[in-house]
């Protein structure tokens, strides 16, 4: 009987554990973080893009896309906090300053990610374009058609955007800043094919 | 109100300025006329770009079709207050029949309240054209409420 190797029965350090370790993100957080970050960017395009647009059937379609997608990813993000508590990530660095900036742009980006859908949501609500997810089921309406408000949380919706997109900049910075100047695992630990071992963010 | 769908999700909207004509036979409501005129420029989605989609060539046309038109051309009492009203409704360039079943409430000082409510496709009525008629995304059903208060007048 051939052997069945499950992720289970393979050598430790050959393949990528389910839950997270102190040394780096099993493949549920990794899965979730590269998800949560290409429909962002995905979410980025089509914003930028529908706001360009005059009414019509195109933007229409570009938000409702838009919509559907921003549900999705608030789902994701609160899936990405749940694995988060049942599976602690590995931990910040040992020195204050970098624990302190780690954590803020962080909880900044979590904070967003959550607060943009919500005010999308909002923004749909008081635009009368009621939030749709891929047709098959809506959303209550959070507030009632009202185009000052609608205006209002348009500009909110869209200042969130480019603060969100400032904090993936400095997170992204930040990755590749441990890799090439402190040359730790903080970036590779995400990173799904890596098995160089590299020391922990951690200083020994 | 009106209410239509987009995306699968329903979008409302309501008609400011409206002018219409009861005249009840007596005591035969077959006797009744109803004429409604609805000024379509009037339309409010609190979406100033939806509205003015609206108004423009390929939904209401305003410019063109400033008013949308209902007449009655029977009126069968169904009991309790409620009659089923036929008659035609013209939007842009069609007229069509239409059956709208609707509630008689009088009230107090020789008015009464007309209340109901219709659906109908609205590109049967050439409502929504060109990008517009792809009822995937903006749906072809909509559905059209009222309930008004009728003031009793002098004459006729």
């Amino acid at each position: 009987m051939a052997a069945d190797l499950t992720p289970m029965d393979r050598p430790a350090g050959h393949s990528i554990p389910l839950r997270n370790t102190p040394e780096r993100y099993g493949i549920v957080a990794q899965a979730l973080h590269w998800l949560i970050a290409a429909l962002v960017a995905v979410q980025f395009v089509l914003g930028v893009k529908a706001h360009g647009l005059p009414l019509g059937l195109e933007r229409l379609i570009l938000l409702a896309r838009h919509k559907s997608l921003g549900l999705t990813l608030f789902a994701l993000v609160m899936l990405r906090l749940a694995w988060r508590m049942y599976s602690p990530p590995p931990p910040w660095s040992s020195q204050a300053p970098l624990r302190t900036a780690a954590r803020l742009s962080h909880g900044l980006l979590y904070a967003l990610l959550l607060a943009m859908p919500i005010a999308g949501w909002l923004l749909s609500s008081a635009s009368n374009l009621t939030v749709s997810w891929f047709g098959l089921f809506s959303l209550p309406d959070l507030v009632a058609p009202d185009r000052r408000l609608a205006h209002w949380l348009l500009l909110t919706h869209q200042t969130m955007a480019w603060l969100l997109l400032a904090v993936v900049v400095i997170h992204t910075g930040a990755a590749f800043w441990h890799h090439r100047i402190l040359k730790d695992n903080v970036l590779t630990r995400m990173l799904p094919f890596t098995r160089r071992a590299r020391r922990s963010g951690r200083p020994p | 109100m009106f209410t239509g769908t987009q995306a699968g999700a329903p979008v409302q909207g309501t008609f400011s300025d409206y002018d219409g004509r009861v005249c009840i036979g007596s005591g035969d409501p077959a006797d009744s006329r109803i004429r409604v005129s609805v000024r379509t420029a009037s339309v409010d989605t609190q979406l100033p770009e939806l509205d003015a989609a609206l108004r423009g060539p390929d939904f209401f046309d305003s410019a063109r079709w400033p008013q949308a038109v209902f007449e009655s051309e029977s009126v069968k009492s169904m009991g309790q207050g409620r009659y089923q009203v036929t008659g035609k409704l013209t939007l842009r360039d069609v007229t069509r029949e239409i059956s709208v079943p609707v509630r008689f409430t009088p009230a107090a000082g020789g008015g009464a309240r007309l209340a109901g409510r219709l659906s109908f496709a609205r590109l049967d009525y050439h409502i929504g054209l060109g990008q517009w008629a792809d009822t995937g995304w903006v749906g072809d059903r909509v559905e059209l409420a009222f309930s008004v208060a009728l003031k009793p007048v002098a004459g006729k």
